[in-house]
């Protein structure tokens, strides 16, 4: 990466082939819409672009990671305030619900369960099991400390096993 | 341990994140105890059900977008960087040339304004100085005519400090060395008529003035006067003078030491 933020943008093809699943998957759990994560994706690289030069030392998955939240969250807000906007949103995760009725059991249950975490237990819980992403590393994303994060883990994973047993 | 620390570290416990010992512990713990074995279990089926989830692929697209960009990205970056490094430099150069400008006008401004200031200043100075000459002239030529003769002695020395004097002030000076009834007053005329012997009607009238006068020290003052100034005319007058029986000696001395310059 720091020969990116130095010009050289082929480095950037290899962390695109390198991240843009995790980053993809990680959005589609947040949205559960493909073409919103899909765009998201493609924004989240053209920001790496962008604004390489901005990249400090430091891990580049914490660092790409932290530029998705905050264009997942950008995202977020403007489908706040365009009402017509979040109307289309709830009606693309309708179908996408409905798509998973035809998917395994298992799946659905989970993203149900998942779906009954609060926005930031949600968020840690995909940082964490699905991504494996380690607790110092999830500390320097949302800006936290390694034991507050692993606590908050915990305490989401509990919830979540709450959820999906309730559930099954 | 008790089941409460125990399922805390459940989680740990799983991911082998603990110390051997407290690993070990927890193990032996669970071999005893169902409801945290249970714990166990349901922890182990949710982490499988989400490891199980298969990892989702994006469309094609996302790639081919991503591709495209960086194709844009890279011109964009080679590109600008050209026009970038132009655009600096000759951004310098205006700035360069903007502060040569600023600075250019300021001092004109200035110099101009300075020498403006020095014409008016010189210009008003020059109609004050002409003015001045003018009234010291007209004041001249009434004190000269004064009854007291101090007065007219002051005029006289006025009239001397006029570097281009008016034919008035001239005559007016010449009628004081031929007429002043006070002999000061004549000397200092004619003293003054001295410095303006330039003038043609001044030598005549110094010359007039020698064969008329008849005190011996303006007599001598005459011949000093005209012997400085080399006037040839005068050399009559001054044998005239040699052979009146009336003339002083030193009158007659004051002439002999003279002649012989001027022949």
């Amino acid at each position: 990466m720091i020969k990116v933020s130095q010009g050289d943008l082929d480095m950037m093809r290899m962390l695109f082939d390198r991240y843009h699943l995790k980053i993809f998957n990680f959005l589609l759990k947040m949205t559960r819409d493909r073409v919103i994560s899909q765009d998201i994706t493609q924004e989240v690289f053209y920001k790496a672009i962008k604004y390489k030069t901005s990249y400090k030392n430091g891990k580049f998955s914490s660092w790409i990671f932290t530029i998705a939240r905050n264009v997942f969250s950008d995202h977020y807000q403007k489908s706040k305030s365009s009402p017509k906007r979040l109307d289309d949103f709830e009606y693309k995760t309708m179908s996408e619900e409905t798509d998973h009725i035809e998917q395994n059991e298992v799946k659905q249950q989970l993203d149900q369960a998942l779906n009954q975490l609060s926005d930031s237990d949600r968020e840690l819980v995909i940082m964490n099991r699905y991504q494996g992403i380690k607790y110092n590393e999830i500390a320097e994303i949302v800006g936290s400390t390694e034991g507050a994060v692993k606590t908050k883990v915990h305490r989401a994973i509990h919830k979540l096993k709450g959820y999906y047993l309730q559930n099954a | 341990m008790n089941c409460k620390q125990i399922e805390e570290l459940l989680i740990d416990y799983i991911d082998l994140n603990l110390d051997e010992d407290v690993h070990k512990e927890v193990e032996t713990h669970i071999a005893q105890c169902e409801d945290c074995k249970a714990s166990l279990q349901e922890l182990k089926v949710l982490f499988g059900a989400i490891d199980s989830e298969p990892l989702e692929t994006p469309d094609a697209g996302l790639a081919l977008n991503f591709e495209e960009m960086l194709q844009k990205e890279k011109e964009t970056l080679s590109d600008p960087k050209v026009v970038k490094l132009n655009a600096a430099s000759s951004s310098h150069w205006k700035t360069a040339l903007q502060i040569a400008a600023t600075i250019a006008l300021v001092f004109t401004a200035y110099f101009f304004g300075k020498s403006q200031n020095n014409e008016t200043l010189s210009q008003e100075v020059a109609v004050l100085e002409k003015e001045k000459i003018e009234l010291k002239q007209t004041m001249t030529i009434s004190m000269i005519e004064n009854q007291s003769a101090s007065k007219r002695l002051q005029a006289v020395n006025y009239a001397e400090e006029f570097e281009k004097p008016g034919n008035e002030i001239l005559k007016a000076l010449i009628n004081k060395m031929q007429y002043d009834d006070h002999i000061n007053v004549r000397l200092a005329a004619a003293e003054a008529l001295a410095k303006f012997a330039d003038s043609e009607m001044v030598r005549k009238a110094l010359i007039n003035a020698l064969e008329t006068e008849e005190d011996p020290s303006m007599q001598i003052e005459l011949i000093q006067i005209l012997v400085s100034i080399e006037e040839k005319r005068a050399i009559p007058s001054m044998e005239m003078l040699l052979q009146k029986e009336e003339t002083p000696d030193y009158v007659r001395d004051q002439v002999k030491i003279g002649l012989p310059s001027l022949i």
